[in-house]
């Protein structure tokens, strides 16, 4: 094996998916992408752009884009909609001073035409935080019962311990593959 | 399925850039890093930190050898750019002496303004045997062109050696 090898290999048609990751500064997006990918947690900065990354799961490949959340960055993210097969939309179950601010930016993006019918799964970051809210509480909070136009689901998680990315991950995809 | 990374649907006609805006660009636009990376378990094998090429110029890098024993490498490149660029694209060509071997197409689209991006893209192994290390190494050269629409606002190259 090598490189000449190695790099016929990028021409499979395999199945591709593209993954859009949102939310709030501070909410971990970047380093669920790290733990997802078995890499290094511990010096992470804020995302001033974003971060493309390149994952299989099930069979797909996924290229996962997290775009930083901070509120300058925020008006940008409208040019990353396009294409888009899956959402992933994190929260920071700790923050509770910003929850408000976390469910106007959620309802905008729900509003998006580029982003119509696009399943969402909901990271409720930060689960390994004492105080943090649970998975119930955040849902009561972004009103998702209330979402009828797209399949969606919940998944407490911390990306410090990786509890629960796996599960979302996995629901995504077979969420994205069954709508293909 | 999502077709935007195949090379057969890139841009057909983007709006057209002054020579002042390519500049811009062009100025503003900085390669910061480039890691190579055992896939399967986030270790680094490569890192270069002081990426800056200048246009044309061929930098030689050297890969440890078990990088070609390893059946997923993820490269991390990390890059600037000043200003917005609506159509950023990239097209790599891999020469092995001398002869494209090889091509590589991924669209960005947006960049935002002032912003640090970084792109992992994972290369697999394929099972059947390959050119051995000693073949490949300083016979390598990987052109990178970075393209607002079908401007390019980056050329650099890089020949790689294994040792």
């Amino acid at each position: 094996m090598g490189l000449l090898k190695l790099l016929r290999s990028l021409k499979k048609n395999e199945k591709e998916a593209r993954i859009l990751v949102l939310g709030l500064d501070n909410a971990g997006k970047t380093t669920i992408l790290k733990a997802l990918s078995e890499e290094d947690i511990s010096t992470i900065m804020p995302t001033q752009g974003f971060n493309i990354k390149a994952l299989t799961q099930d069979g797909f490949k996924l290229n996962v884009w997290d775009i930083g959340g901070q509120k300058a960055i925020r008006p940008y993210w409208k040019n990353y909609y396009e294409n888009t097969d899956g959402l992933v939309y994190v929260v920071d179950s700790s923050d509770e001073v910003r929850l408000k601010e976390c469910v106007e930016e959620l309802q905008s993006l729900l509003a998006e035409e580029n982003l119509k019918n696009v399943p969402m799964l909901v990271f409720a970051n930060k689960q390994d935080l004492q105080f943090a809210l649970d998975a119930e509480e955040i849902m009561s909070h972004l009103q998702l019962m209330e979402i009828k136009d797209r399949t969606w689901t919940i998944q407490a998680c911390s990306a410090v311990t990786k509890e629960g990315l796996q599960e979302g991950m996995e629901w995504l995809v077979k969420t994205i593959s069954e709508k293909k | 399925m999502s077709t935007q990374n195949n090379p057969n649907q890139g841009y057909n006609s983007t709006p057209d850039l002054t020579e002042e805006e390519v500049q811009r660009i062009s100025d503003g636009f900085k390669i910061i890093s480039m890691k190579m990376k055992n896939a399967a378990t986030g270790e680094v094998l490569w890192q270069c930190d002081d990426w800056n090429l200048r246009e044309g110029e061929v930098k030689d890098v050297r890969f440890p050898k078990k990088i070609l024993e390893c059946s997923e490498v993820s490269r991390e490149l990390v890059f600037q750019s000043g200003e917005e660029i609506k159509y950023f694209q990239l097209l790599q060509r891999i020469k092995f002496h001398g002869q494209e071997i090889e091509s590589l197409y991924f669209r960005f689209g947006f960049v935002i303004p002032g912003s640090t991006n970084s792109w992992d893209q994972v290369i697999y192994a394929d099972t059947e045997g390959m050119m051995p290390a000693e073949v490949l190494s300083g016979n390598l050269v990987v052109e990178t062109l970075f393209m607002s629409g079908d401007t390019v606002v980056h050329r650099s190259f890089y020949r790689i050696f294994y040792e």
